[in-house]
C-alpha cells in the first residue's frame, strides 16, 4: 500500500488543477458560483475572472492513459450493466475475471487495479489470456479486445435467490388465479365494461410471463 | 484551506461577488497599449423597459463573450447605456400625467420635457439595476445615455454632416401616419396583417358618353374623395380610347382624367385603378409621373378633411359607410366582393395606419446602402448564423428614404429653423440670430424631433467619444461582436452599419450574433396579454442568476427561438450543487497546497488521464467560443464537470485520498 501513499499528493495536485480549469471554462457561464469556489479554493488569485483561461498545453496530452482508462471505464460500465440487470446490491463484491489476448490490455487493468477493483466492485481482480478456472455459469460482460467474468454464486446468494423466486411463484400464482376465475366467471365478462376486461387480460398476460421467468430462474439455480 | 459553506445557497452569494467586483473596477477598461481590445456595445435597453427573458438572454451571451475574452488577456470592453425610446417613453409619461389630470399640451413643450426627464430619473436606472442581478461585466462607469450631452452632439454632427453632403433633405412625402400616436412612423414599425375586407366596385361615369363607365375596385372607398385620376395600362387595349377623356369623379362634382401608366397591372380587376396621390403610396409615385395634384381628404386623426362637403369631419370608417351608401343610391356601386387583403398598422398602438402626404425629413438611402451591401458580401461583415445574411440584403436591396423626423416632443430636436420672413431653411448646430438670405431675425425652430433609431444607429461610436477623436474611440473602435435579436436587424444593424461606414469610414463590428426569442413551454411568445411571461427575476431569486444563465444557453443555437422550461432551471440549479459539493469534497481532503513539481513526478494513469481530458476540453470549448457556439462549449464543461470529473475521477481517485486516511488514523495504535 506504501506505493499508493505516494501518489496522494498527485492526486490531490490532479484534483484541484483539473477543479480549477473547469471552473474557469464555466465561469462566463456560471460566474458566481465558479467565484465562490475559486476564492475559497486557493489563495495566489483574487478573482476567478481575472485569472487567465485555460490553454490547450502539449505536456498534458497522454494519449496512451487516456485509452486505457477508457478502456478501464468501459469495463466497469460493462460490470455494473450486467450487476443491475441481475439486481445485485453494490455492498456484494465478486471476483472480477479479465480475459484478453492482447498482453497490452491486460497490462492496462495490471496498472489500474486498485481503482478497477473498488469501481467494479471486485473482491479481487485476476487477468488471464483465456478461460482457465472460470466456471461455465460465470456471467460476462463484453468489451473491446476482451472479455469480462464474474461467477454467477458470488453475485447471487443461491439459497436466498431460490427462497426469494419460490415467494415470487407462490404469489404470482394466486393472482393468476385469481384474474384467471375473473375471466372465466360469464357474468363477470358480460357486465363489465370493455376497458376493465382489457385491463384483466393484460395482467394475465404479464403474470403469466413473470411466472414463465421465475422458473426459468428456478430451473437454473437448482 | 477555506471551507465551503454546507450548501450552494446562490442568494447568499450573488450579490455580495457583484459588490466585490464593481468595488475593484474588474469591469472596468481602459485604452491599454499592452492588450488586445475586445469590445461589445450593450445593445441600450429602453428606459421604459422591465428585464424581461429576451433581455437576459441577449445579456446573458454578451456577459459570456465579455468575460471569455477578459480571462484571454484582451482589454475587454463591454460599452453599456440605456435608450431615450422616444415614442416608447413619450407615451408613458402621456400616460402617468393623464392620470394626475394633466395633458401633454397644458404643460407645454418645456414642461413636459421635465416630466420626461423626471420619469428617466425615477424609473430609467430600473432596467440597469437588473442587470446587475444577472452577473453583467458590462463597464458601468462608462454608462451612456442616448441624450446624454456626447451622444446628442453626435446627433446633431451627424444631422448636419448628411443634410451638407444632401442626404437629408425635406419632402413632401407619402408616409405612414398613426391617428392615434398622431406621427409618422417608419416602414419597420408597421406590421401587416391580414383583415377580411371588401372591394367595392364603383362606375365612374364618362364625360360626354351617358351611360358609359369606367369600373374601379377599391379596399377604401373613403379615399376616392381625393381621386385625381384613374389609371390604366398603356397597352391594355380595351382602353385606348379612354386615355386622356374625363370622368366624373362621383359625390364630388369633380373631373378627373384617364392616364396611361405601366404599374397598372391589366390582369387586376377590371385593369382601371383610381389614383389618390394623398392617400397611398403607391399612387403617390403615379401622381409625380403625371404631374396630378395631391388632395388630401384627411386630417391628422383621420377625419375627413374637405369643408363644404357633408363628409367633413366625419371619422373615417363612418365615411365609408356613408359613402358606399350614398353612391348605392346613385346607382353607381357595382358590387361588392369579400376581399382578404394585408392591412398595415402600428406595432405600437395597433391602429390602422392612414397613409398621408406630409411634409417629413429623409435620409436618401440609394448611396449609403451600397456600401452596407458590399461589407456582407466581401465577408468583412459577418453574421452568425450565415441565414440571416438573406434577411440584411433583402431589406438593403429593398430600401426606401427613410423618414427620421416625428411629430414627438422626447427627442433630439432636428436642427433646423426656418426663416419667418423668406422660409429659408437653415441647418446648424448653434441657433442662429439672422437668416443669411433675408437677413430676417425672427426664426423658428422645427417643432419635430428625430426617430429613437436615428441616435442608436449612432452608439457604436457615438459612445466612445465621437465625433472627438479620443483615445477611446481610437482603441476600443471598430467594435468586434454585435450581439442582438433576429427582430431588429432592420431597425438597428443595418442602420449601424451604413452609419459608421458613412461618419467613420470604418464598419462598426464585423460578427453580428443572433439569437432568437425566448418562448414559453408551449412556444408561445411571452406577452404581457397572455399572462405568460416569465420574470427572469423570480427566476433569479428562486434558483440563482448562474442557473438562470445556463438554462438559457444550454442547447440554444444562434438565431434559433426557443422555449423556457422552470424543469430546465431545476436541472441547472442541479449542475450547480453538484460543482459545489464535488468542490467541497476536494476541499475538505486537501490539507495544503501539494508541491506541483513532486506530485508531477508521480502522476498515475488515471491523473494523466483526467488531466489529458481536461487539456482537451479547453482546446474544445477554446474552439466552440471562438465560433460562438455558447450551447455547444457549455455542454462540453457540463458532460466534462459531471460526468468525466465527479463521476469517474473523483471516484478513482477517493482510495488513494482514503488509504492514507486509514493508515494515519491507525499510526497511533500501531506503536
Amino acid at each position: 500500500m506504501d506505493d499508493k501513499d505516494q501518489t496522494k499528493a498527485a492526486a490531490i495536485w490532479t484534483l484541484k488543477t483539473v477543479l480549477i480549469n473547469s471552473l474557469k471554462l464555466l465561469h462566463p457561464y456560471m460566474p458566481f458560483l465558479t467565484e465562490e469556489i475559486f476564492c475559497n479554493l486557493q489563495d495566489e488569485e483574487e478573482s476567478i475572472m481575472i485569472s487567465s483561461w485555460p490553454e490547450y498545453k502539449e505536456e498534458w496530452n497522454f494519449d496512451t492513459e487516456e485509452h486505457a482508462v477508457e478502456t478501464i471505464k468501459e469495463a466497469v460500465r460493462g460490470i455494473r450493466n450486467v450487476r443491475t440487470s441481475m439486481n445485485v446490491p453494490p455492498s456484494k463484491k465478486a471476483k472480477v475475471y479479465v480475459v484478453s489476448e492482447n498482453q497490452e490490455i491486460l497490462d492496462i487493468f495490471e496498472h489500474s487495479k486498485v481503482f478497477f477493483a473498488t469501481l467494479g466492485y471486485a473482491s479481487e481482480v485476476y487477468l488471464q489470456k483465456d478461460k482457465n478456472g472460470i466456471a461455465d455459469d460465470a456471467v460476462s460482460a463484453v468489451i473491446h479486445q476482451a472479455v469480462i467474468y464474474m461467477p454467477f454464486a458470488e453475485l447471487v446468494d443461491i439459497e436466498k435467490e431460490v427462497e426469494r423466486l419460490k415467494k415470487e411463484e407462490e404469489r404470482l400464482g394466486k393472482e393468476l388465479a385469481r384474474v384467471e376465475g375473473m375471466l372465466n366467471n360469464e357474468k363477470f365478462v358480460s357486465k363489465a365494461p370493455a376497458a376493465k376486461i382489457e385491463e384483466e387480460k393484460a395482467k394475465l398476460e404479464k403474470y403469466a410471463q413473470m411466472m414463465d421467468q421465475v422458473k426459468e430462474r428456478l430451473s437454473q439455480l437448482s | 484551506m477555506k471551507e465551503l459553506e454546507k450548501t450552494y445557497n446562490p442568494s447568499g452569494i450573488e450579490g455580495k461577488l457583484y459588490e466585490k467586483w464593481l468595488d475593484k473596477k474588474y469591469f472596468h477598461a481602459e485604452p491599454n497599449k499592452d492588450k488586445k481590445p475586445f469590445t461589445i456595445i450593450m445593445p441600450p435597453p429602453n428606459i421604459t423597459g422591465q428585464l424581461h427573458m429576451g433581455h437576459a438572454l441577449d445579456n446573458a451571451m454578451q456577459d459570456i463573450l465579455i468575460r471569455y475574452k477578459r480571462m484571454q488577456g484582451f482589454e475587454a470592453l463591454w460599452q453599456p447605456g440605456t435608450d431615450h425610446a422616444a415614442i416608447a417613453t413619450e407615451v408613458k409619461v402621456i400616460e402617468s400625467l393623464k392620470k394626475q389630470g394633466i395633458e401633454k399640451e397644458e404643460l407645454g413643450r418645456e414642461g413636459f420635457l421635465e416630466k420626461c426627464w423626471d420619469w428617466r430619473k425615477d424609473y430609467g436606472g430600473r432596467i440597469i439595476n437588473q442587470l446587475h442581478k444577472l452577473g453583467s461585466s458590462a463597464d458601468w462607469d462608462r454608462e451612456r445615455f442616448t441624450m446624454d450631452e456626447g451622444c446628442s452632439a453626435a446627433v446633431q454632427e451627424v444631422f448636419i454632416r448628411l443634410y451638407e453632403k444632401g442626404y437629408i433633405y425635406k419632402g413632401s412625402r407619402i408616409v405612414n401616419w398613426c391617428p392615434v400616436c398622431q406621427t409618422s412612423i417608419s416602414d419597420a414599425e408597421v406590421l401587416h396583417e391580414d383583415q377580411n375586407g371588401f372591394f367595392w366596385h364603383i362606375n365612374y361615369p364618362i364625360v360626354g358618353e351617358e351611360g358609359r363607365f369606367v369600373e374601379i375596385a377599391t379596399t377604401r372607398p373613403e379615399t376616392l374623395l381625393g381621386d385625381t385620376a384613374v389609371a390604366v395600362n398603356p397597352e391594355d387595349e380595351r382602353y385606348q380610347d379612354l386615355i386622356g377623356k374625363m370622368l366624373e369623379l362621383p359625390l364630388t362634382g369633380r373631373q378627373i382624367p384617364v392616364v396611361a401608366d405601366s404599374y397598372v397591372d391589366k390582369e387586376f380587376g377590371t385593369g382601371c385603378v383610381k389614383i389618390t396621390p394623398a392617400h397611398d403610396p403607391n399612387d403617390f409615385e403615379v401622381g409625380k409621373r403625371h404631374d396630378l395634384p395631391e388632395i388630401n381628404v384627411m386630417n391628422d386623426d383621420a377625419t375627413i378633411n374637405l369643408p363644404g362637403s357633408k363628409y367633413h369631419g366625419m371619422e373615417r370608417y363612418e365615411a365609408r359607410k356613408t359613402i358606399v351608401k350614398d353612391l348605392e343610391e346613385l346607382g353607381l356601386l357595382v358590387k361588392v366582393a369579400p376581399h382578404a387583403h394585408a392591412v398595415g398598422i402600428h406595432d405600437r398602438c395597433k391602429t390602422t395606419v392612414e397613409p398621408l402626404v406630409k411634409q417629413q425629413w429623409f435620409v436618401k438611402m440609394e448611396e449609403m446602402a451600397k456600401p452596407a451591401i458590399e461589407a456582407l458580401k466581401s465577408g468583412e461583415l459577418k453574421f452568425v448564423p450565415e441565414r440571416f445574411d438573406k434577411t440584411y440584403l433583402h431589406w438593403l436591396d429593398n430600401i426606401r428614404d427613410w423618414c427620421i423626423s416625428r411629430q414627438l416632443w422626447w427627442g433630439h430636436r432636428i436642427p433646423a429653423y426656418y426663416c419667418d420672413q423668406c422660409g429659408e431653411i437653415i441647418v446648424s448646430k448653434e441657433i442662429p440670430t439672422v437668416c443669411p438670405k433675408c437677413g430676417g431675425t425672427h426664426l423658428t425652430q422645427d417643432e419635430d424631433t428625430l426617430d429613437t433609431w436615428f441616435s442608436s444607429a449612432l452608439w457604436p461610436f457615438s459612445t466612445l467619444g465621437w465625433p472627438e477623436k479620443t483615445e477611446d474611440l481610437e482603441y476600443f473602435y471598430p467594435t468586434d461582436v454585435l450581439v442582438t435579436g433576429y427582430d431588429i436587424i432592420f431597425f438597428w444593424v443595418i442602420r449601424m452599419v451604413f452609419s459608421g461606414i458613412e461618419q467613420t469610414g470604418k464598419l462598426p463590428f464585423h460578427t453580428v450574433l443572433m439569437h432568437g426569442l425566448v418562448r414559453d413551454s408551449e412556444g408561445r411568445k411571452m406577452s404581457k396579454s397572455l399572462g405568460n411571461g416569465i420574470d427572469p427575476l423570480e427566476v433569479i431569486e428562486k434558483y440563482g442568476a448562474d442557473a438562470l444563465r445556463m438554462t438559457l444557453i444550454t442547447g440554444n443555437a444562434p438565431g434559433n427561438d426557443m422555449r423556457f422550461y422552470w424543469e430546465r432551471v431545476e436541472a441547472s440549479r442541479n449542475f450547480a450543487n453538484k460543482v459545489w459539493n464535488a468542490s467541497r469534497f476536494i476541499m475538505m481532503n486537501i490539507e495544503k497546497a501539494p508541491d506541483a513539481k513532486a506530485a508531477l513526478s508521480e502522476l498515475t494513469i488515471v491523473d494523466k488521464w483526467i488531466l489529458s481530458k481536461a487539456n482537451t476540453l479547453a482546446k474544445d470549448v477554446t474552439e466552440n467560443l471562438d465560433k460562438y457556439e455558447l450551447g455547444i462549449a457549455l455542454q462540453k464543461v457540463y458532460d466534462f464537470i459531471w460526468e468525466e470529473f465527479c463521476d469517474w475521477y473523483i471516484e478513482m481517485v477517493k482510495p488513494r485520498l482514503w488509504m492514507i486516511r486509514i493508515r494515519q488514523k491507525r499510526l497511533p495504535s500501531g506503536r
